[in-house]
């Protein structure tokens, strides 16, 4: 191997590994619902109604992207998140008309509405309240404006683009990633939209990056001014939840190891539980189908119904959560200095042995599968995967070739334009 | 290839052809970059402005192609990297990164914080050291023996390097590096262009903690981090205004969370980072030199590579 290349060491635990491999080979597949005659810009497309649990794989000639696809991927995840913001910081959804130095734009375009919208959230309880609440306000002028340029820029025709092109409209949205399709509100905890913003702009950023090779000329200058703000909402964010120790929400698969007793519903000894949250859906042998965590203690959860069978004496039971997507993720920690200026890390006995921790996304200096101290990237498939959330049943189905996973988590009737699918 | 392998192109092998396809692309991209009309600072300047007779060598014909794109990064990154070492450290790179180097000057001891946030603070810039040495480590390995050595770097060249003006400082390196890569990558493809994504985004991630941070630090102790800033005006102060005005129109005048455009920016795209070209950031680094300077400010020998005059 070259000495410039960089080799994947994968040194964590059997289930992850397996995770991984499934979800490795997912990512590679090209969208083939071009095949079907879904591509290319699509004004309130969508598929008809289907059933979440996936449907057949047409297996045809795969289409190429073009780059009025990608800028509408990357559409559909900046109506998410300006939508998102609009909600938490303005109590209302974003507005029809929106006028900029005299021009009205109309940032919806007409689109779907929404499931799970939450009420105005207040932040001033929390340390830095007052800041946290500007920040957040300006974050959401920026991907308000963003949204419009994206849609300026897909719908100009110019020589980048075919002309009579039209940007995607909004999908319906879950803003709360629960797959939900019933229209109608509810509220969140600062807490809770903060660690959910801090999620949505780091995966924006590895959005940006991952697709950047595919873009050219002034695509491709807007995208990179769009990760420039990105960036830094996300680290502005990361920091206003360190300060706050605001529990981490994860992108990907969490494993855990702890003790299960026969009968009990408490998992004891647990080894980490960074990222648990109450509602997680875990797995793993002795733990009851569909069990979820009810309770999330320092050292131990309980869970919705009682384990079936005790762990071996002197021995620990792997258990995963299913939440899906990715672990590509860095849990925002102050590490320390000594260990931060070494990059981000996982620090024993405090954290979740599969998930990093420092002030930023970047690789940290064990070696990966990318440099170390850059951001990572993401392929259209790997986005999806985290924000579809699909069960871990359904991402490792997805990885054969007769299901796909098209749709769920913050978008349950998928996203629009030509790539839609892991 | 897995989707999570990354392809390294031999820099040694690929140079010439680079140039070949650069010099194509260049009429295509002269267009684009005026149709665009968000080149920032240096009114008329374009990306193929930085060719010229340098050191000796005859201008050429063909544009500066991506080795020397990335040549003209890795001094931007030696600037940074160099910075933050003594600021964390109190002491040079690793002698790895610094093989033929330049003088460095006005370099600070190691800088110790206080007050709010102090220790946080200290966290952070060890987080950010490692990102830029990295940074720099992650060049030089791709470009191999087309690699730069480091420039002689005045470190003081916006004043000498304390405890009240190290963030300053540091927020106008990263926001200016910010657009540098934002104005750079269409000169870039495949995998040179994927990397310099990567990095503008760690550009970016520092650019927000390090404007949080002074905000808090101000409000915290008024003045505390007076703002430096980039000699083009084209810069945004770390500054809150406030829920409404922000809601409202992003940065005031005054300043905002995040270096982008407002509203009172007519014409532009709002709610994104500018764009320099690189003859607009040399500018900037040179300590605020017009057309044809070629050294200054913080490269008080200019920086290395074909891409070097403003």
């Amino acid at each position: 191997m070259a000495s410039n290349e960089l080799e994947v060491l994968d040194p964590t635990a059997t289930v992850e590994k397996t995770i991984e491999i499934a979800a490795g080979r997912a990512l590679n597949r090209r969208d083939l619902m071009a095949g079907l005659g879904i591509a290319g810009a699509a004004v309130g497309a969508g598929l008809m109604s289907r059933s979440s649990a996936g449907r057949p794989r047409v297996v045809e000639a795969a289409a190429e992207y073009t780059q009025t696809d990608y800028l509408n991927f990357l559409l559909n995840i900046k109506y998410l998140q300006a939508t998102f913001y609009a909600c938490i910081t303005q109590g209302t959804d974003i507005p029809a008309n929106y006028i900029v130095n005299g021009t009205t734009y109309r940032p919806v375009l007409g689109g779907a509405p929404l499931s799970n919208q939450p009420a105005k959230v207040v932040f001033t309880t929390l340390t830095n309240g007052n800041q946290i609440t500007d920040m957040l306000n300006e974050i959401y002028y920026d991907e308000l404006n963003q949204l419009i340029d994206l849609q300026n820029l897909i719908s100009a025709s110019n020589s980048m683009n075919v002309v009579g092109t039209v940007a995607v409209v909004r999908p319906l949205i879950d803003l709360l990633g629960k797959g939900s399709t019933t229209v109608g509100t509810t509220t969140v905890t600062a807490a809770a939209a903060l660690a959910q913003a801090r999620m949505l702009e780091d995966v924006s950023v590895t959005a940006y990056t991952g697709v950047a090779a595919f873009l050219s000329g002034a695509n491709l200058t807007l995208a990179a001014q769009i990760l420039g703000v990105e960036g830094a909402h996300a680290s502005a964010l990361r920091l206003a939840c360190i300060q706050n120790a605001v529990p981490y929400q994860a992108t990907g698969y969490l494993a855990f190891t702890g003790v299960l007793t026969s009968g009990s519903a408490i998992v004891a000894n647990v080894s980490s539980v960074a990222g648990l949250l109450v509602g997680t859906a875990v797995a793993g042998t002795g733990i009851a189908a569909g069990a979820t965590i009810t309770v999330v203690g320092t050292t131990s959860v309980t869970l919705s119904a009682n384990a079936t069978a005790s762990t071996a004496a002197n021995a620990v039971t792997t258990i995963t959560t299913t939440i899906p997507g990715d672990n590509v993720d860095v849990e925002p920690v102050d590490i320390g200095a000594a260990a931060a200026v070494k990059g981000p890390s996982s620090v024993s006995g405090t954290s979740n042995p599969t998930i990093s921790q420092g002030f930023f996304a970047t690789a940290g200096s064990v070696t990966t599968s990318i440099p170390p101290g850059f951001a990572f990237k993401r392929t259209t498939s790997q986005v999806l995967a985290v924000l579809y959330r699909p069960s871990l049943a359904a991402a490792l189905a997805a990885d054969t070739a007769t299901t796909v996973v098209f749709e769920g988590g913050f978008f349950p009737t998928s996203m629009n334009g030509g790539i839609n699918t892991i | 290839m897995a989707s999570n392998e990354i392809e390294v192109l031999d820099p040694a092998a690929s140079v010439e052809k680079l140039r070949k396809i650069a010099a194509g692309r260049a009429l295509n991209r002269r267009h684009f970059m005026a149709a665009l009309g968000m080149t920032g600072a240096a009114a008329g300047a374009s990306f193929l402005s930085g060719c010229t007779v340098t050191n000796g060598t005859p201008l050429t014909s063909t544009a500066p192609g991506q080795t020397d794109v990335l040549n003209f990064a890795l001094n931007l990154e030696f600037l940074e990297a160099t910075f933050y070492a003594y600021v964390t450290q109190g002491a040079d790179l690793p002698s790895s990164a610094t093989l033929n180097s330049g003088a460095i000057t006005g370099a600070p001891s190691k800088i110790t914080f206080a007050g709010a946030n102090a220790t946080q603070i200290t966290d952070l810039l060890n987080e950010i050291y490692f990102d830029e040495l990295s940074h720099v480590q992650d060049l030089i390995s791709l470009l191999g023996s087309a690699a730069v050595a480091r420039p002689a770097i005045n470190l003081a060249a916006l004043g000498a390097v304390s405890a009240s003006n190290a963030l300053s400082i540091a927020r106008t390196f990263e926001d200016v590096g910010v657009t540098a890569y934002a104005g750079a990558v269409t000169a870039l493809t495949d995998s040179n262009l994927t990397y310099a994504m990567q990095i503008l985004g760690v550009e970016s991630f520092h650019s927000g903690a390090l404007r949080y941070s002074i905000i808090l630090q101000n409000a915290a102790t008024p003045g505390t981090d007076p703002y430096v800033p980039a000699s083009d005006g084209q810069d945004v102060a770390p500054f809150d205004p406030g829920t409404a005005v922000l809601a409202a129109g992003g940065p005031s005048a005054s300043g905002g969370f995040f270096n982008t455009f407002g509203a009172s920016t007519a014409g532009s795209t709002a709610g994104v980072a500018k764009t320099r070209t690189t003859s607009g950031v040399l500018s900037i680094v040179y300590g605020g030199g017009a057309t044809g300077t070629s050294k200054g400010g913080f490269f008080p020998n200019g920086v290395n590579g074909l891409i070097n005059t403003v």
